[in-house]
């Protein structure tokens, strides 16, 4: 059903100068169906949550969110729309204002689109604190006097108190320790069950991934190489040398287990990025046309679409 | 155990939001004695008529040039006009002009700056070469064309000042505001939905403002001496008024018979810049550390 997709990108770019961090990325998220981006540090998915936030202005491309192009109307236009689309940071501490308490911070969204009472304001956040786990009481403290994992909280708090449609969480759980990224998840989680939220899911980190989204998509060097709208057995369903090469990286505690052998060769870099294959020097399985033609994604199974020109070799 | 509390009490105190908390402030003995020392001058400067012991604009020839005496504590000018209230009298306008080129100068500067760094790109560039010229005028110049053309007088020199000193604080603002809308929580405030005006004026503004304040308290030293210079010169306020300038001015013929006329305006001068040093260092230093 179209009219359940809530945010669309068509050929969404981004670039800091020569440096394509977000290139022709087109991904669609439907409602419901929490997707997770994946991809490691520098391949643009911070940069591609940011876009479709509004927060940076994209190069080129299309931003359809709700049913509305997005990508080129002013602030002015696209503030009624923020409401519906929050966005969580990786880096918790330093998100909020030092000048203000955490309270102060999360209660400015509530001005800024509701007309409540003080009153009504108090209680609702009051009531946003319990239900990420907080105790209310902290809401009179500077983020710096919180934990880590209260930051984070206090993050979802914000995110969630404007009862958006959709949450864009940006490495939501990277900064934080293992026991306490359990706990996160779960309650990330039992949100979107809950409140019927659907996330953009930004991480590096794959074991996240299957917990949280109900689809995948694997970003390398600015683009989509991997899509797949289930996140079953994610391990053995990815085709993608590149996503195989992820999945292999995964630290694994028995040593016997551990899979990667091969030394990592030299990556394409500086402008042969631009033409062919970006992940051609590091794959075992190239041929020539991988330095010729950028390999675009194609449906090689019902709802799994993927960029790669040598899948015949990668599945054998 | 009850001090044990209030020691808690006192540390929660100071880990709170503010970072701009008188107690941290006044941490120093230095400080203290600079703000103790301002708060005598405001306080003179209030009660002037109260605390004056006699007319500072009564002339008494017959009694010019008196020593100190218990009728005139710091005995008489050559007019024979009381030097203490004299002095009593100059701190209002002191202190009076140099707050009012101070309010002019922040209420103009820091919002230009804090726009300049806010919006970047043109509005930017735009600004900063607006804000240059007004920095490369030395003060000393348009106070000189300004008494030409609109006569010398307090009020006058105010304007003059002004209108060199704003770009400072608009300088100053707009560094300070690049820096801060490199923090992350400028994208978080944006994420959830404020205008930029809010953001400017309710986070850029707080965040800026102990540095602000601290250049301020710095400069108030530098203002009054100006002020006093500029009197001293003729550009500012005008004799028979009782300022600091204008008395060191008028005795400047006495310097080698009746030094006690040039010494006391210039204690009094070196005092309150000293303290306003004080105060600003002291602030200075604190926002530092922080």
């Amino acid at each position: 059903m179209k009219s359940d997709i809530l945010l669309e990108t068509k050929q969404l770019k981004k670039y800091y100068g020569t440096v394509h961090a977000v290139d022709g990325v087109s991904l669609s998220i439907q409602k419901g169906q929490s997707l997770g981006l994946i991809g490691e540090s520098g391949s643009g998915k911070s940069t591609f949550g940011k876009l479709v936030t509004k927060l940076e202005k994209p190069s080129g491309g299309e931003i359809r969110f709700l049913g509305r192009s997005v990508e080129n109307i002013p602030e002015r236009k696209f503030r009624p729309l923020r409401k519906e689309i929050q966005i969580v940071f990786q880096s918790s501490g330093d998100v909020f204002d030092p000048c203000y308490t955490v309270g102060d911070s999360i209660r400015e969204g509530l001005h800024n689109y509701t007309d409540l009472s003080p009153a009504e304001i108090e209680d609702y956040l009051d009531e946003t604190f319990e239900r990420v786990g907080l105790n209310p009481a902290l809401k009179n403290r500077a983020a710096k006097q919180l934990s880590g994992g209260q930051c984070q909280r206090a993050n979802i708090a914000r995110a969630l108190i404007l009862h958006p449609q959709l949450i864009v969480c940006d490495e939501p759980v990277s900064s934080l320790d293992y026991s306490i990224r359990k706990q996160m998840l779960n309650l990330l989680n039992k949100i979107q069950e809950q409140e019927g939220i659907t996330y953009l899911f930004i991480t590096h980190d794959l074991s996240n991934v299957p917990y949280v989204c109900k689809a995948v998509a694997i970003m390398y060097h600015g683009r989509i190489v991997e899509y797949l709208d289930h996140t079953d057995n994610l391990g053995e369903n990815v085709m993608h040398p590149y996503s195989r090469l992820l999945f292999e990286s995964v630290p694994v505690p028995d040593p016997r287990k551990r899979t990667i052998n091969r030394e990592l060769p030299e990556r394409v870099q500086g402008e042969n990025l631009q033409k062919g294959c970006p992940f051609r020097g590091e794959c075992p399985i190239q041929e020539e046309i991988c330095a010729e033609t950028m390999p675009l994604l194609s449906e090689e199974a019902t709802g799994h679409k993927v960029a790669c020109h040598c899948l015949h070799k990668a599945n054998m | 155990m009850d001090s044990m509390r209030q020691k808690r009490e006192k540390k929660a105190e100071s880990f709170g939001v503010q970072r701009f908390s008188w107690h941290v402030i006044f941490r120093k003995k230095r400080t203290i004695a600079g703000a103790v020392i301002i708060l005598c001058f405001v306080f003179t400067a209030l009660f002037a008529p109260v605390l004056a012991p006699h007319d500072p604009l009564l002339v008494d020839i017959v009694n010019k040039l008196q020593g100190p005496s218990p009728a005139y504590p710091f005995g008489t000018d050559q007019l024979g006009r009381c030097i203490l209230s004299r002095l009593i009298w100059g701190s209002r306008y002191s202190l009076f002009y140099s707050s009012l080129v101070l309010v002019i100068t922040v209420a103009v500067g820091v919002p230009v700056g804090m726009l300049s760094g806010y919006m970047g790109g043109k509005v930017d560039s735009l600004l900063m070469r607006i804000i240059d010229i007004f920095m490369a005028l030395p003060s000393f110049i348009v106070a000189l064309a300004i008494a030409g053309t609109l006569g010398a007088s307090g009020r006058n020199l105010v304007l003059a000042m002004s209108l060199v000193y704003w770009a400072d604080y608009a300088r100053l603002s707009r560094t300070l505001t690049l820096q801060i809308k490199e923090q992350n929580y400028m994208m978080a405030l944006k994420a959830s939905g404020c205008s930029g005006v809010s953001i400017v004026f309710r986070h850029v503004l707080k965040n800026i403002a102990p540095s602000v304040v601290a250049l301020a308290t710095m400069d108030i030293g530098t203002i009054i001496l100006s002020i006093a210079g500029f009197s001293f010169i003729g550009l500012g306020v005008q004799a028979p008024a009782p300022e600091w300038g204008i008395m060191l001015s008028d005795s400047k013929q006495f310097i080698q018979t009746c030094p006690r006329l040039m010494f006391f305006p210039g204690l009094t001068i070196v005092l309150i810049v000293l303290a306003f040093n004080l105060l600003g260092e002291g602030i200075q230093d604190e926002n530092e550390t922080e």
